[in-house]
């Protein structure tokens, strides 16, 4: 579903010296898989979902998203791309101001279904995550766990061939991380979604099918997922 | 906290949001800049005359004048100077004068004095030497007057005076240093008898004025209004300024009216302006309470922000507003000084900077800490939402009902044609009111309009475009901006509406008036424009192509503190009152009437300062007071201080004179104007002084001057729309760029740049477009009651005609404004790089 291959992007710090954000990485995610990518602040993680997520275009290397390769789109595609194939999980529960929580969660298939439409399609998925009596509630009629179900519904809204899952339980107390990694766990393997979450947190290594670690820019085995294997 | 320290504060916050203040700073500036520029031109129209006739009176306190502009003999003053008490007493002889010369020609009010004037210490003697051009047989004008009219010192210039032509040596050139702020006025100076000699007038003068001796100003009153028996009349020596504030009140009424929407249009820009940085300001006051400084501190900090930029703004703000009233507001409205002598000088006084900086600072203080006092009762409480939706239950339900009742009030008061001014203006809020407060149900109604309409489309933009008008926080903010297009087009539809309907009224009046004669032959000159100019009929013989040469007669007569314009039409004239502007009596006696002779049309004002209506007997007090009866009440025909209307026998009779004021022909059938025109000049003969007019010429001229007295109205709406044009792309920008991170997410989600242009686009067509329509349906409304409360404010004739096209193109070109700015400042702002949305 996800090959990343030799992929590397390096950029010059203001003092001159080359950062070697992402170097030389290779992976591949199979459709259903959950990947957990450990690294500490500075490592390349968000360098290297924005190359995933054709945000920036790479060095080197390639990133292929279901036999197509991504990294040398425009703009234009790139948008395209993200819009159909990629969901988006962040850190903060990103609401579109004023949008109840299904519309927040039908956002992406605004752009190709007509809204009451874009409704229907994603009330049974909001009814999987529990929110099926959430549907008109405003972000801030909602907890914090309710705000991370909208937004992993958003992400697979589009039936994406791959999510891209940046700190999503960053905010959430232990109970609720469990929650929602347990949820994307679930979903992801049901809809055959290629997963790569970039996390600190300890609990998700539990729900990941792989457990990697980027550090200085490159990947290898999580040590501690390793000590526990 | 220091004062030091809020202020180190102050300035770190400003380097950080530089962009967001310098926007707030424009709103503010606008407001206080259309306020100021109001402020300086309604001073300047009094101040200037004001300056003009303090000058020429000097410290003389009292003065006597002949009645209805006559002339008194030059014994007088003998007589007067010798009274018990009487300091100093300076006989003047004023006249109005065209003077021409190589470059033009200008009309000048000439004043004829002796070396007794010095005694009365006139600025035109202060500093210049009477004695020396007493000596003189020439006369002395201000030098931006010579250097118009490309005349030179010792010169030979051109003069018609009462319909004669003279020539007369330029004696001396007055300067700034001389004569002050004279200089700009219309004036010239003479020795008193080559006046005579210039007027034909041997021994004769229009007034004396007297400086009695300190603390016997009664007794010499007394002894003058003695002497001055029932000819002449005892007046302050200031009667000129009090009859100009009246003459002026409408034209400054009007003024304030529009300088009222002004500053309310201002304030709406700055607290839209400054909205946009609230929710910095919030991110401080949050910061402040959390580091455990209390509420107060808060609010100190807050109200430094709110003095610095209020000041700020207001010092650019003035700087702006003498720019729009030098380059905009230069020129006064003429028309007053057919009756009265003004110039061109600005008056900039420290009220009118005092009102306009203190304006801008309450406006900046009101916008910034009202915002900041609900966020440190939330902040205190630890609720933040609950205002919200504190304020949100109270806009869905009781607001809606307070607007309807204020629009359905409002309405009723427009529908129902009030005479009253102050019921007219409390309509007019009522209606403001009304807008404001529905402005947010109609935008809700908006939102739903377009999720139905575009229910079918499969498109994420008209989504995007309406989020700001879903979202609590961002709503006030996107709102602001349509309640600043809904105000602004409001008062521009109404003033527009309301202006068009007064100048449609006076147009008529104008062909009524210049249709009394086919061909007329007047003194030439801008000011005798009325034809007030008295002169002796030169005899004309039979003409081919003119069946009849009649008389008319008119003057300015002063009737309490009015100076009113007198019309004495032929007896043969078919209509000797313009039709369409009787407003009391029997329309189709009225011309048969005054044709007959002893009656007289007065308009509605000059009949309640004499307290007469029709079919009462009046005695107007003319040279030879005689009873008339009032045959019908009338619109002031365009002169603001009032009309009588008389036929020429009548008006000669009251006068006591034979003098017309002009010619009038009545053509042979088949005879075009024109050729009327050239028989009636050729007649005259090249040296008779008059200028032969058709009445088309006239009607032109008069119509012409009549929307010159009205141009400032417009001038006024266009800038408030000019204004709210800029102040709502300013705000507009503002919110964009505010919304950077969310046009970030949108493209991180995987949206074009294009579609979030096209948001953009349509998000500002909408807020604007709303703010538009709402604020021209109910400037259509407005425009009832304002053109009502002019008419009375002015007693100008009115014709009604609802302001729909102009409405139309003023939504159209505003939105379309707007618009094309969003559209070219949302292109670099939907250029936002996507990966921003990812932190």
């Amino acid at each position: 579903m996800l090959e990343l291959d030799g992929l590397t992007k390096h950029f010059q710090s203001p003092d001159g010296e080359v950062v070697r954000a992402v170097d030389e990485v290779s992976l591949s995610v199979s459709a259903g898989e959950i990947v957990a990518l450990y690294g500490p602040s500075g490592s390349g993680k968000t360098t290297l979902l924005k190359l995933v997520a054709a945000l920036l275009p790479p060095d080197a290397g390639k990133v292929v998203v279901n036999g197509c390769e991504v990294s040398g789109l425009s703009g234009r595609e790139a948008a395209a791309f993200r819009l159909t194939e990629v969901g988006l999980i962040r850190q903060t529960a990103d609401f579109v101001p004023g949008a109840s929580a299904i519309d927040n969660a039908a956002f992406k298939l605004l752009g190709r279904y007509r809204i009451k439409e874009a409704r229907h399609r994603v009330e049974q998925l909001m009814g999987e995550l529990g929110l099926g009596e959430r549907l008109t509630h405003r972000g801030s009629q909602l907890s914090g766990g309710e705000r991370q179900r909208v937004m992993i519904a958003r992400a697979l809204a589009i039936d994406p061939a791959l999510v891209l899952a940046d700190e999503p339980t960053g905010n959430l107390d232990s109970r609720r991380s469990e929650e929602v990694l347990r949820l994307l766990r679930r979903l992801s393997h049901e809809r055959r979604t290629a997963t790569i979450l970039v996390t600190h947190d300890p609990l998700a290594a539990r729900y990941a099918d792989r457990v990697l670690e980027l550090h200085d820019g490159r990947l290898r085995p999580h040590i501690s997922s390793v000590a526990s294997a | 906290m220091k004062l030091s320290n809020i202020a180190s504060l102050w300035w770190i916050r400003l380097c950080a949001r530089l962009g967001q203040e310098l926007l707030a700073l424009v709103g503010i500036a606008v407001g206080v800049a259309l306020l100021f520029a109001a402020l300086v031109a309604n001073a300047s129209l009094v101040g200037s005359f004001q300056r003009t006739m303090d000058a020429v009176i000097g410290q003389a306190r009292m003065q006597v004048t002949a009645r209805g502009g006559g002339t008194i003999n030059e014994q007088t003053a003998v007589k007067v100077r010798q009274l018990d008490g009487v300091a100093a007493a300076a006989p003047v002889l004023e006249m109005r004068a065209q003077v021409v010369g190589p470059d033009g020609a200008r009309s000048v009010v000439m004043i004829g004095v002796t070396s007794d004037y010095t005694q009365i210490n006139g600025t035109i003697t202060r500093k210049f030497a009477i004695s020396y051009l007493v000596q003189q047989s020439g006369i002395a004008l201000p030098a931006p007057v010579t250097k118009a009219l490309g005349l030179a010192l010792g010169q030979e210039a051109s003069l018609n005076i009462n319909g004669v032509d003279r020539r007369a040596r330029i004696a001396a050139q007055l300067s700034s240093d001389q004569i002050g702020a004279l200089v700009d006025s219309p004036i010239s100076v003479a020795p008193l008898r080559y006046a005579q000699e210039l007027s034909r007038q041997p021994g004769r003068i229009s007034r004396i004025f007297v400086l009695p001796e300190e603390g016997r100003d009664a007794q010499v009153a007394d002894a003058l209004r003695r002497l001055a028996g029932a000819e002449l009349d005892v007046r302050p020596a200031d009667f000129e300024a009090q009859l100009f504030r009246q003459a002026s009140e409408p034209s400054n009424q009007s003024m304030a009216m529009f300088s009222a929407f002004s500053a309310m249009v201002g304030f709406l820009f700055a607290f839209s302006a400054v909205l946009l940085t609230v929710p910095a300001r919030r991110l401080v006051v949050s910061d402040l309470l959390l580091e455990g400084y209390g509420g107060a501190t808060a609010m100190k900090v807050m109200l430094f922000d709110a003095l610095m930029l209020g000041a700020a703004a207001s010092v650019v703000g003035v700087g702006l507003g003498e720019q729009v009233s030098r380059h905009v507001f230069a020129n006064p409205p003429s028309f007053l000084g057919l009756a009265f002598p003004y110039g061109t000088e600005r008056i900039v006084t420290v009220s009118s900077v005092a009102l306009a900086v203190l304006g801008g600072v309450v406006a900046s203080c009101v916008a910034v800490l009202a915002p900041t006092a609900l966020a440190v009762r939330a902040e205190r409480r630890g609720e933040v939402g609950l205002p919200v939706r504190r304020r949100r239950a109270l806009s869905t339900k009781l607001l809606p009902v307070c607007g309807g009742i204020a629009l359905a009030t409002g309405a009723a008061i427009a529908f129902s044609a009030p005479d009253s001014v102050s019921f007219a203006l409390a309509g007019l809020v009522l209606l403001t009111v009304a807008m404001l407060v529905l402005l947010p149900v109609s935008v809700q109604l908006l939102v739903a309009s377009v999720d139905q309409l575009t229910a079918s489309l499969r498109s994420v933009v008209p989504y995007i475009a309406t989020t700001d008008l879903r979202s609590s926080t961002a709503r006030v903010r996107a709102l602001a901006v349509t309640a600043t297009g809904a105000v602004a087009v409001f008062g521009s539809v109404a003033l527009q509406g309301a202006h068009a309907d007064l100048q449609r009224g006076l147009d008529r009046t104008s062909v009524d008036l210049s249709s009394i004669g086919e061909v007329w032959a007047v003194p030439p000159g801008d000011a005798n424009l009325l034809a007030t100019v008295p002169f002796d009929a030169p005899q004309v013989d039979a003409l081919s192509g003119i069946d009849r040469i009649d008389s008319y007669r008119g003057s300015f007569l002063d009737i309490g503190d009015r100076r009113v314009w007198v019309i004495g039409s032929p007896t043969t004239a078919r209509h000797p009152v313009p039709r369409g502007q009787v407003r009391e009596g029997d329309t189709a006696l009225v011309a048969p009437r005054i044709r007959a002779g002893g009656w007289v049309v007065l308009s509605t004002r000059v009949a309640s300062e004499l307290d007469v209506g029709v079919g009462d007997r009046v005695v107007l007090p003319t040279p030879v007071p005689t009873s008339l009866r009032v045959a019908a009440l009338t619109t002031n025909l365009g002169w603001p201080p009032g009309t009588i209307v008389l036929n020429a026998d009548d008006y000669a009779r009251l006068w006591g004179s034979e003098q017309v004021s002009a010619l009038q022909a009545t053509l042979s059938p088949g005879t075009s104007p024109e050729e009327g025109a050239r028989a009636l000049r050729a007649a005259l003969g090249p040296g008779s002084g008059l200028d032969v007019q058709t009445s088309q010429t006239r009607e032109r001229d008069q119509r012409a001057a009549s929307r010159e007295g009205l141009v400032r109205l417009s001038q006024i709406a266009l800038l408030v729309l000019a204004s709210a044009a800029i102040a709502m792309a300013a705000a507009m920008a503002g919110l964009i760029w505010q919304r950077r991170e969310f046009l970030a997410f949108v493209k991180l989600e995987g949206y074009s740049t294009g579609e979030v242009w096209r948001a953009l686009v349509v998000q500002a067509a909408l807020l604007v477009g709303a703010g538009c329509v709402l604020g021209a349906c109910f400037g259509l409304l407005g425009q009832q009651l304002l053109a009502r409360a002019l008419m009375e404010v002015t007693g100008f004739p009115v014709d009604y005609a609802l302001a729909w096209p102009n409405a139309l193109i003023t939504c159209v070109i505003v939105t379309a404004v707007v618009v094309l700015v969003v559209a070219l400042f949302g292109r670099r702002a939907a250029g936002v790089e996507p990966e921003r949305g990812l932190g």
